[in-house]
């Protein structure tokens, strides 16, 4: 009776968050439609005059495939994009192009034939008649321009939100499992315990109020989280990776060039704004990067560019309904970039880096997998994401804390990252693999739970694996 | 049988059965962490109204007042405080009660009389270190040897992160990382307690460590508020997420020295020429020292901190000076302050490089922490002590400009060399070929 009582007790609290989280989000998510309805469409900061690019969505090859990108949209499971819609108002962009060039044409035309009249000295009259002509065509020239703009405009604030290509090798409805390490059965047992329990007990983690789901990792749990970010930042640069120290604040074109909604960052309040741009707090993530190559010509000799950037990492939306620090808004983040040329190299790159990132993760000696996520769980930007997912005792089941995408050229297309050189290189576009190596919350948390935990006793004892004494050895 | 068999789990806690993880997980008994479920509600401060409402202290707090930049209104203090002793009714009473808190909190803490008065120029030397180079050669900026090593991009950087932001590349970066390592291996030994710490906090913390939050001057990056229930901000210093570490404890065991290694957030600007670069910036990597210590204890942790950044600083190789900060340059919090400035010789100036602070119990009283003595039922103010150990981008310029050669090289640290591969030199970026920042509208 004392355990139905119990049990009750719990679940009532349970379902008094949850009731409480479900109306945040329905606020959130009211809030978001009204504040939808005023705030700018998604990619418009890109599209706009300050972010000083015209970005290349590719639109006609797009559309050019409906059937497949339909298919794509699907697998996704993406709302909202009405591709008909956008391929009406593509075909008149077309069309007032045509039009355009007609005209220019005809402007041409028109100019030299003004230029041999008064070579061959015929009469002002003539000429001027010509010249009424000429100064007609410029008007309506100007109008068709100022016309095209402006659906070329809508055309790509509609294309904006389109996917990136989806990879054959994406799983369409379920997750395809790649590689397998370690067994799960021995953790399946009754005296698991959560990071939160932990934190209860000891005092390696201190929840808090102070802040926006704010923690503490305190002694040892600090000290790994040093050293995490040690290990695994060493073993990338030691692959060639370059290392980077980035901002941590992004204008708003730079995380809508990354396929990112601003709603994912934390937005800077006013006045530290420049006129008409949103500062968005992101920390270490793909924009890092992206903030670093917008607007530049890399030449074919800097190829293939290998970037790593270490820093703390912001999330405000909180989506997920993994408890504590599963879902944190802040953590520690080792990221990478490959730059490459082709298509073909950036998945040469991909698979070699799921390889490189499960070599690291062995080393904790706990069970873990590698696998390919559905479509429908894949950003805008990838075409495929490979996830390094450890099992985790408290949730019974893996959770993600490593991942490697391919991005092919949705963000080089967006933000004007172009390539430099020969004709044919520099008609090309250039092509991204995206690595997020290390989740330090999350990993810690993890890690935690693979301890063991005397809850009579109070006391804790951090799991024991070969990686800490790396971590001793390591200067 | 199949339900007997569902009633045997979840009597054992088990919902493996549930074909739903979400479900799972739902039913599992792992609650909200509680300090996540509940608002921020900041702790009631508890100013020294003995100290502050006495008439025979009016005038030494309002020549404190004027010493230190002139903020503050004791006289509004004394006033509300006799009105609201005489107030009986209870509404207007708890009305008094917040005017008065708000007027107290202007007031700055208490000076020590080591602390020459007056503006920055009465600053006092208390020590110089180190032997400054003298150079056969016109030496060159970080910025003129990080261009050309292609170590640091600080142009055509604005276009996307806004003024004031750099990238360090290659042996730049590993240089930050080096110098954190290092600056941890040497503080850890010494009783302190490593602390990763929230960098987004609620604008009550930054208020109660002395940090204002709101007028045309303040230096604190604010985050928009309206999908947040608390004003949030982002923290300038590791100090503030420290002090909020300890609110609201009774600790029984004291000193508490802790340290962390944190990202900091300044909006602080300046036109001065000598402050462009990575001089001033926005967003710079800090480990920071904080400690917590008895009352009348401050000023001993202080020296303490102080020798531990002189020995820091020290080793590196760096010739600086120590300075006592004079009263204009305390700001509210600070009893007493000592500034690290180390010589810059490209720009020929002393820079700034650490400061350490004795804030006695301004922070203590604004964020309720107390420690229990033994035997004792009632909690005594303690005090708080904060100092720089390491703030990366000015090190990395002192470090650069001071040990760079004729020949263009640059000489690593002998104490940072175990840190970054054994190292004796800086390394040209390994990145090959061109990356070149198209200006104008980017057409494609």
């Amino acid at each position: 009776m004392a355990t139905a009582l119990s049990y009750s007790r719990v679940r009532y609290q349970k379902l008094r968050n949850l009731s409480r989280f479900s109306k945040i989000l329905r606020l959130q998510s009211s809030r978001c439609c009204q504040e939808r309805d005023n705030l700018p469409e998604f990619g418009s900061s890109v599209l706009s005059e300050l972010s000083m690019i015209d970005p290349d969505l590719d639109v006609g090859k797009k559309l050019a495939n409906p059937i497949e990108l339909q298919k794509n949209i699907e697998a996704r499971g993406l709302e909202n994009i009405n591709i008909q819609k956008l391929a009406i108002k593509y075909g008149r962009m077309m069309k007032i192009k045509q039009e355009k060039d007609a005209l220019d044409q005809e402007r041409k035309m028109l100019n030299n034939q003004i230029q041999t009249m008064i070579k061959e000295k015929i009469q002002n009259e003539e000429i001027e008649n010509v010249k009424v002509k000429a100064r007609g065509l410029r008007e309506q020239h100007d109008t068709v321009v100022k016309s095209l703009q402006d659906v070329h405009h809508e055309v790509n604030l509609m294309a904006f939100g389109l996917p990136n290509t989806l990879s054959l090798l994406t799983p369409v409805d379920n997750e395809e499992v790649l590689e397998v390490f370690g067994s799960t059965e021995i953790k399946q047992k009754k005296d698991n315990f959560s990071h939160i329990e932990v934190a209860e007990k000891t005092d390696l983690i201190k929840f808090s109020s102070v802040g926006d789901q704010a923690f503490y990792f305190t002694a040892e749990a600090a000290e790994l989280h040093q050293h995490l970010l040690s290990y695994f930042s060493t073993r990338v640069v030691d692959q060639g990776f370059i290392p980077m120290k980035t901002p941590d604040f992004f204008k708003d074109f730079v995380i809508e060039g990354c396929g990112i909604h601003k709603e994912m960052a934390y937005l800077m309040h006013q006045p530290y704004v420049d006129q008409g741009i949103q500062y968005c707090v992101l920390g270490t993530s793909e924009a890092s990067f992206a903030a670093y190559l917008t607007k530049m010509n890399i030449s074919q000799k800097s190829l293939p560019l290998q970037l790593m950037s270490v820093g703390p990492s912001y999330s405000p939306v909180r989506k997920s309904l993994y408890p504590g620090l599963f879902s944190a808004a802040q953590t520690s983040k080792v990221n990478l970039l490959g730059v490459n040329s082709t298509s073909e190299e950036s998945y040469s790159t991909f698979t070699e880096l799921q390889q490189l990132i499960l070599e690291m993760y062995k080393q904790l000696e706990i069970p873990l997998r590698l696998i390919l996520v559905p479509a429908h769980k894949l950003k805008l930007s990838e075409e495929i994401r490979a996830e390094l997912q450890i099992w985790t005792p408290s949730l019974q089941e893996y959770l993600s804390v490593a991942s490697i995408s391919v991005l092919g050229d949705y963000i080089s297309r967006r933000l004007a990252v172009g390539p430099v050189g020969i004709p044919e290189f520099q008609a090309s576009t250039l092509h991204m693999v995206y690595g997020e190596v290390l989740d330090t919350t999350r990993l810690i948390a993890v890690l935690l739970e693979h301890g063991s935990l005397d809850k009579k006793a109070g006391t804790y004892q951090m799991m024991k694996s070969n990686i800490f004494n790396q971590f001793n050895n390591d200067v | 049988m199949r339900a007997f068999q569902i009633w045997r789990q979840i009597s054992k806690s088990d919902f493996t059965f549930c074909k739903s993880k979400v479900i799972t997980r739902f039913l599992s008994s792992h609650p909200v962490p509680e300090a996540w479920t509940r608002p921020f509600d900041p702790p009631s401060p508890e100013f020294d109204w003995l100290y502050l409402c006495d008439d025979k202290n009016r005038a030494a707090i309002e020549e404190n007042i004027v010493n230190r930049k002139g903020v503050g209104d004791i006289n509004q203090v004394i006033s509300l405080w006799k009105t609201f002793q005489k107030e009986k009714d209870v509404a207007k009473k708890e009305s008094l009660l917040q005017q008065l808190n708000e007027a107290a909190s202007k007031i700055p803490n208490r000076t020590s009389p080591t602390s020459p008065i007056g503006s920055e120029e009465q600053a006092e030397c208390k020590g110089l270190f180190g032997t400054k180079r003298e150079f056969t050669f016109k030496p060159q900026s970080v910025m003129e040897i990080g261009k050309r090593l292609n170590l640091l991009r600080t142009s055509d950087v604005g276009h996307t992160t806004g003024p004031r932001t750099y990238y360090f590349l290659s042996d730049f970066a590993k240089l930050e990382q080096a110098l954190i390592k290092y600056t941890l291996d040497n503080i850890l030994p010494q009783g302190f307690t490593l602390v990763s710490v929230p960098d987004i906090l609620s604008a009550s913390v930054v208020e109660a460590c002395g940090f204002r939050t709101t007028g045309d001057r303040n230096q604190v990056y604010k985050l928009e508020s309206n999908r947040h229930d608390n004003p949030l901000c982002l923290a300038g210093t590791a100090e503030i997420s420290l002090a909020g570490l300890f609110m609201n404890e009774s600790l029984t065991t004291l000193p508490k020295k802790v340290c962390a290694v944190s990202r900091c957030y300044r909006a602080e600007v300046s036109r001065l020429e000598e402050e462009q670069g990575i001089y001033r910036v926005h967003q710079f990597t800090k480990v920071e020292m904080f400690g917590v210590t008895k009352n009348q204890g401050g000023d001993d942790l202080l020296l303490e901190f102080l020798e531990i950044e002189k020995q820091l600083f020290q080793n590196l190789g760096l010739h600086f000076r120590v300075l006592e900060m004079p009263t204009q340059e305390l700001g509210a919090p600070a009893y007493r302050k000592f500034d690290i400035e180390t010589w810059m010789p490209a720009k020929e100036l002393w820079g700034e490089i650490s400061s350490a602070s004795n804030c006695t119990d301004y922070q203590i009283r604004r964020l309720n922490i107390k420690y229990r003595e033994t035997n004792k039922d009632d909690g005594v103010h303690a005090e708080t002590v904060n100092g720089t150990a390491c703030a990366v981008p000015r090190l990395i310029m002192a470090i650069v400009e001071n040990n760079q050669q004729e020949d263009g090289s640059v000489v690593i640290p002998e104490v940072l060399r175990p840190y970054m591969s054994g190292q004796t030199h800086l390394q040209r970026s390994p990145l090959r070929g061109k990356l070149t920042f198209s200006k104008g509208k980017h057409p494609r």
